[in-house]
């Protein structure tokens, strides 16, 4: 469900924008050599890319969020920051899943580490309805989308159900 | 038995609108900019995070201070100055309440304004786990509507207004199944900080109660 009113929901302030202050500064007594001045663009504008990326990732991450429910069990945020694939993957995924298994349905997703200590992402249907017809929804997910991207997680995202 | 619902994002703002508008705040303010910057000086606010806002009315223009590390803004013009938090919760307001009287007391001793009113808003995005946020405001349709259409509901919203406090509860369009809500509330000039908190923390239980919602915290 989205917003009715045309109604400001945030504060309207940009945390996202780059800080001003870079990253890595070099120390005023380091000599400059004859070679800097050819310094390739790439490394040079290092740092605006590097932040100009968090900024990217900080809006995806903010997209999800519109999609899926984030767990207050586990650390999603730096999960997402180790595996950098996944937020596109989720928003990709988003579509498919309200095709299979309805508009109205709530997408949870967690991220639980497990006795070995590795870590997955459970993007997990809340199923209100009967066992067969969630099977048979995640079934259709599978076959149609998820089963030609799964390469894409490496192993990291898992699409699951619970019965509510 | 309340809904358990997280609160992913929660916005405070506080405005306080001068007695009388000083247009000495808005052309010669080199002064009070200078003196912000080292009110919010504990807060680590450098340069890059002052802005000058030179659009839309004179009433809208001024000078904004961010403090990034805090998600906290502060905006002072001719006529108010209004302070703005993002990732709000009551366990960080005397740091705000901090920060707010940081910036007003500098404002108007330099500015030689005083207070006439604090207008005083808590948005939140409440975001039940299991639940489907329209179930949430379900209570809230207005019964003559709901008849007019068999087709399941969508969406709701709905919006109470009173002389000097205002309610609005409608969907989330931040969060997935999220419910928004935004409770204002103004108050006169000479109440206190902790006078204004603990009214706003009494609105904000009476609507979570309302809404039959409980904060999950891990």
């Amino acid at each position: 469900m989205r917003g009715l009113l045309d109604y400001a929901q945030t504060s309207g302030n940009d945390w996202t924008t780059p800080p001003g202050e870079v990253l890595y500064q070099e120390p005023p007594s380091a000599a400059r050599g004859p070679s800097s001045s050819h310094e390739p663009t790439d490394l040079a504008n290092l740092e605006s890319q590097m932040a100009r990326f968090e900024a990217e990732h900080e809006t995806m991450i903010a997209d999800v969020r519109k999609h899926f429910v984030f767990s207050t069990d586990s650390d999603l945020n730096s999960f997402f920051r180790s595996h950098r694939t996944l937020p596109q993957l989720l928003i990709q995924a988003t579509p498919h899943l309200r095709r299979a298994f309805g508009t109205g349905t709530v997408f949870n997703l967690r991220a639980p580490i497990d006795a070995s200590g590795s870590q997955t992402l459970y993007a997990v249907v809340m199923w209100p309805g009967p066992a067969n017809d969630a099977r048979m929804a995640l079934a259709d997910f599978d076959e149609n989308w998820w089963f030609e991207i799964v390469r894409q997680a490496s192993g990291n995202l898992t699409f699951t159900y619970e019965l509510v | 038995m309340p809904e358990l619902v997280s609160i992913p994002i929660a916005i405070v703002e506080i405005v306080i609108e001068y007695v009388r508008p000083n247009m000495k705040l808005l052309v010669d303010r080199a002064k009070v900019v200078d003196q912000l910057f080292e009110a919010f000086g504990p807060w680590n606010v450098k340069i890059d995070d002052v802005e000058v806002l030179t659009d839309g009315k004179p009433s809208e223009q001024g000078v904004k201070f961010k403090l990034p590390a805090k998600r906290t803004s502060f905006l002072f013009g001719a006529a108010s100055c209004k302070l703005t938090r993002d990732d709000a919760d009551w366990e960080s307001a005397e740091e705000t309440i901090r920060i707010l009287d940081a910036g007003w007391q500098t404002v108007a001793t330099l500015g030689d304004v005083e207070a006439g009113s604090y207008k005083t808003a808590i948005a939140m995005h409440l975001q039940p786990k299991i639940l489907p946020s329209i179930e949430i405001l379900k209570p809230f349709l207005a019964s003559p509507l709901v008849g007019l259409s068999s087709s399941p509901i969508k969406a709701v919203a709905a919006v109470v207004k009173w002389d000097k406090r205002r309610i609005t509860v409608d969907g989330s369009n931040q969060v997935a199944n999220g419910v928004f809500i935004r409770f204002e509330r103004q108050f006169e000039g000479s109440v206190s900080y902790d006078q204004i908190a603990t009214q706003l923390r009494a609105d904000e239980d009476e609507l979570l109660a309302l809404l039959d919602v409980k904060e999950d915290r891990p």
